[in-house]
């Protein structure tokens, strides 16, 4: 079961904004973050699945821990900042300190949350592993899913167990989603909402996600089929249903996703650009990483014709597009918009130009062969 | 020289590379000759197209160009951009080579006939350029992802001919050897 308690719609907070210093390739960054869909693109190794795995600690830690006797609530805030940071990012001998920019001599990072009820949350994390958590709380926080780039129902089975006995060298954010797979899917008959973000799902995978002696199936017009059998992008999609049908996903929660286009051909990429903003629509507020064109642009033809849209898909969206700075400077720059375009640097659109700039100069040489 | 060719507002200039540049689509024979095929299938009436400019360069061979220009027409041309131009550019390809064909066996002496079906024996190059302007090519390289892709489309459209297709703009690189394009006045403006 989830630690955080569920609350009344509308009065959970949600993430306004995060200040980063000299964490990971941050070296001083604030990001203003939309209340609905949030995509962070950007070439690899500039830091977006650390931010995303940052933001994922500081949600499932800040919030407040409801009285019911969890061991989690008699731990300081630190040390629960502490245990999820070394979790998250598996650094070498959980030596949170590696996680602190790397610098001359020693060296803190600084990292602070903005929620919408005005309250914050952050840390301070020196390079010799102190961690100082802000005082205060941020009140109740909804849950937060995290899903990996790599999908999880194929090895979900036993995972949690395995990775409680330190057989697994997969970080932590594989064993809360298994957790957060686990719980029971909702009782009763689907309410309108769910099922509108449900179905389509089904739809696409061609059946219906169940959990049944702690292996995933998917049921459709053929039978049972075990999950591990069917493709990757279709377990990406029905482990997406699963949360949404247990519950795991709600009006205030959060949905963090790393590269969810991986394994996905470009028809399901649609399907997918799709339920992440009915998902936003409902309230719930997601972080994504992507490096596809399809979906990136799909998602900002979302935002530059909110009015053109399906209803039910419109939310507001930002893009981050992240960037190293030059060789003789350390981190990366971060620029913001509600738009594609409005992004400095956009490497994946910067890839597909550079495409068409290939074929023309194949087309030109035509032109000067004898 | 070939004499510079007005299309859509646009001047066409072609240097002493190219051997042949004409508007094909205004020969007598286009108009009075191949438009002769037309008529009614299904209900539905066909006609022969044309590309606007049919051209022969030394060393790449014949070029069949259409030039659309949608500036101050958008929204009306949207449908066109997106789905038809492609198609439409096709076609018209598809025509003007067959009425080449056809050209050269009369021969017709209104244009170097034979010369241009020499030029589609097998072995020399034919590109069919699409030379597209539209006011939503600001950002150049949103424009080149534009034109990438309608390039696509056009090649898969065109496979069975066998010819190089490209897509261009004033709004990007120009990929055409020995061939210049400049603005006339009224260009990017709407028709009255």
């Amino acid at each position: 079961m989830s630690t955080k308690a569920k609350t009344e719609p509308d009065s959970a907070p949600i993430l306004k904004s995060a200040s980063i210093k000299k964490f990971g390739l941050f070296t001083d960054e604030t990001l203003e973050f939309s209340p609905g869909l949030n995509v962070f693109i950007g070439r690899n190794g500039c830091g977006k699945s650390h931010l995303l795995k940052l933001l994922y600690t500081l949600i499932k830690e800040c919030g407040e821990v409801p009285s019911n006797g969890s061991v989690l609530e008699a731990e300081k805030l630190e040390n629960r900042l502490a245990k999820k940071l070394a979790g998250v990012f598996r650094p070498e001998n959980d030596r949170i300190g590696r996680l602190v920019q790397r610098g001359k001599g020693r060296t803190s990072a600084e990292v602070s949350a903005s929620f919408t009820n005005g309250r914050k949350c952050g840390f301070k994390l020196s390079s010799l592993d102190k961690i100082s958590a802000a005082k205060g709380n941020v009140g109740t926080l909804e849950d937060a899913a995290f899903l990996p780039s790599r999908e999880v129902l194929a090895l979900f089975e036993g995972f949690v167990a395995a990775y409680e006995k330190r057989e697994l060298s997969f970080d932590e954010t594989f064993r809360d989603i298994c957790l957060a797979l686990s719980e029971k899917q909702l009782r009763g008959k689907r309410d309108g909402m769910l099922d509108e973000l449900v179905k389509p799902l089904e739809e696409e995978i061609r059946g219906k996600v169940s959990l049944e002696g702690g292996r995933f199936y998917v049921t459709g017009a053929d039978g049972s089929i075990e999950a591990h059998l069917v493709s990757e992008g279709w377990r990406k999609l029905a482990a997406l249903a699963q949360l949404i049908t247990n519950g795991t996903l709600t009006k205030n929660g959060f949905l963090f996703w790393d590269e969810p286009e991986a394994n996905l051909n470009p028809t399901m990429v649609v399907q997918l650009s799709d339920t992440l903003l009915r998902l936003a629509n409902q309230g719930i507020q997601i972080f994504v990483v992507s490096h596809d064109y399809l979906l990136t642009t799909r998602l900002s033809l979302a935002s530059e014709y909110p009015a053109a849209i399906p209803e039910d898909q419109r939310c507001p969206v930002k893009f981050f597009g992240l960037a190293r700075r030059g060789s003789d400077e350390k981190g990366v720059t971060v620029s913001s918009g509600s738009k594609l375009a409005e992004l400095t640097d956009n490497p994946i659109l910067a890839e597909y130009a550079a495409l068409y700039d290939y074929e023309g100069s194949l087309f030109e040489k035509t032109q000067t062969q004898d | 020289m070939p004499t510079p060719l007005k299309v859509e507002n646009q001047l066409f200039e072609f240097g002493d590379e190219w051997s042949i540049a004409f508007k094909y689509d205004d020969t007598d024979f286009h108009q009075k000759e191949a438009t002769k095929l037309q008529g009614m299938i299904d209900g539905t009436p066909h006609s022969t197209k044309a590309v606007d400019v049919v051209g022969l360069h030394n060393v790449s061979g014949l070029l069949l160009l259409e030039a659309k220009d949608f500036r101050g027409h958008r929204i009306a041309n949207k449908q066109r951009i997106n789905h038809e131009v492609s198609v439409e550019v096709a076609v018209k390809a598809r025509d003007t080579l067959a009425a080449l064909v056809g050209a050269a066996r009369k021969p017709v002496s209104e244009f170097p006939s034979i010369q241009l079906a020499t030029a589609l024996n097998q072995g020399n190059d034919v590109a069919v350029v699409l030379w597209l302007e539209d006011d939503t090519f600001s950002d150049e390289r949103r424009t080149k992802v534009s034109l990438g892709t309608l390039n696509q489309r056009l090649k898969v459209l065109l496979t069975s001919l066998n010819v190089r297709t490209f897509v261009l703009s004033s709004a990007v690189p120009n990929r055409i050897n020995h061939m210049a394009v400049t603005n006339l006045p009224g260009a990017g403006q709407p028709n009255p």
